[in-house]
């Protein structure tokens, strides 16, 4: 049976035994959007990928601790930011020996969003598509980190409340809070973003 | 019914969201990443893990040895050569400990003490103490007066009768064991 065909729970359930190539699946079947967690929070495509592989290193390894009733996909999650949280920690305690503004860094920054290629060709789609990306990116800029991590992995990521308080480590309740805040500010960014484009024209 | 509350979007941002999506990671820049993930794994598997239960296990077995090195070495050490000092210094502790005023005659004190060396089986004179030995030794000697006997000393006149009174003593002694008197 090809190893892609199966769910998540019998492809942990073989890599416990030792079966490397259940293991590969799963690293397959995750490895694009562990790539884009950790590029969520640490804004380069190769760290992300360099924190991403640690993460699916320390699963391998934790494998044996991790209990089979449990959700493989979240916990994954949850050693993925772990680990681009310490290597974002590793990163600024480096920038901090850097004893010049490295403008660089700012120009690495990656965005995580692209614009959902329109269905037609209309040059006015694209663009506005494109301004969606650009404002949505900016004004999740302006969110707290918490408040950003719980918009992302609910409307980007496709993660159900339970998903992301697991992921995360945080209550339901505290995910349900932080949902509610991060969706009240991005209105009012929102309409103050609206509001300075009609000042401007 | 609480799901729909938190997820309650606006229009425009709902608009956003419809025309925005997470980007993926190039393809040409993910096609090693499976390897990339074995050959760290393979790394983890070659060196050695020295995690916390790892410390925590070369510290207590460590201890364990420096206590039986501990228990086999040192304690021997100060059981079998001090029982033969003990009767003497039982003996000095025990004249060090004497109330001031209560003094002994000096021929008593002398024959207490000859009795006390006598007792020793070993010759104390030929061997060599340890520091330990010669610690317990001087704390024996050590006259441990009391806050009387300080305030005592202190007082040049009394100190000088009590002299006079030790050379009475002995010029006593003296006229008692010469024949013929």
């Amino acid at each position: 049976m090809n190893p892609t065909d199966l769910s998540d729970q019998a492809l942990v359930t073989k890599a416990r035994e030792g079966d490397r190539t259940a293991f590969d699946a799963l690293v397959l079947r995750y490895q694009n959007r562990a790539v884009l967690m950790a590029q969520g929070v640490l804004k380069n495509f190769e760290l992300a990928k360099d924190a991403s592989q640690n993460a699916f290193v320390k699963a391998y390894f934790g494998l044996k601790n991790f209990r089979q009733e449990a959700n493989f996909k979240t916990w994954l999650f949850k050693i993925v930011l772990n680990e681009a949280r310490d290597a974002c920690r590793k990163e600024k305690a480096r920038a901090l020996f850097k004893f010049q503004v490295n403008r660089e860094t700012e120009e690495g920054k990656e965005s995580i969003l692209e614009a959902v290629p329109a269905t037609t060709v209309s040059p006015r789609e694209v663009f506005e598509a494109q301004e969606a990306k650009e404002r949505l990116e900016r004004a999740l800029e302006r969110l707290p980190d918490r408040e950003r991590e719980v918009f992302i992995l609910r409307y980007l990521n496709d993660l159900s409340l339970v998903e992301i308080s697991e992921t995360l480590g945080m209550a339901l309740g505290t995910v349900k809070a932080h949902l509610a805040h991060g969706n009240e500010r991005l209105k009012i960014i929102l309409s103050a973003q609206c509001q300075s484009v009609k000042v401007r024209e | 019914m609480d799901q729909g509350n938190q997820d309650k979007l606006t229009p425009e941002l709902e608009k956003l969201l419809k025309q925005v999506r997470l980007k993926e990671p190039p393809k040409d820049l993910m096609t090693d990443y499976a390897a990339g993930v074995n050959a760290k794994i393979e790394q983890q598997s070659g060196k050695p893990h020295f995690g916390f239960p790892q410390v925590v296990l070369v510290t207590a077995v460590g201890l364990v040895f420096a206590g039986i090195f501990y228990f086999i070495s040192a304690r021997p050490l100060t059981q079998t050569q001090t029982p033969a000092l003990q009767p003497l210094v039982d003996s000095v502790t025990h004249h060090s400990k004497e109330p001031f005023g209560a003094r002994t005659p000096r021929s008593t004190q002398d024959d207490n003490l000859s009795e006390a060396l006598q007792s020793v089986n070993a010759p104390v004179q030929a061997e060599e103490f340890s520091i330990e030995e010669e610690f317990v030794l001087l704390e024996a000697f050590e006259d441990e007066f009391l806050d009387e006997e300080n305030a005592v000393l202190g007082d040049e006149d009394l100190f000088e009768e009590l002299s006079l009174l030790d050379e009475l003593e002995i010029s006593n002694s003296s006229v008692i064991s010469t024949p013929g008197l």
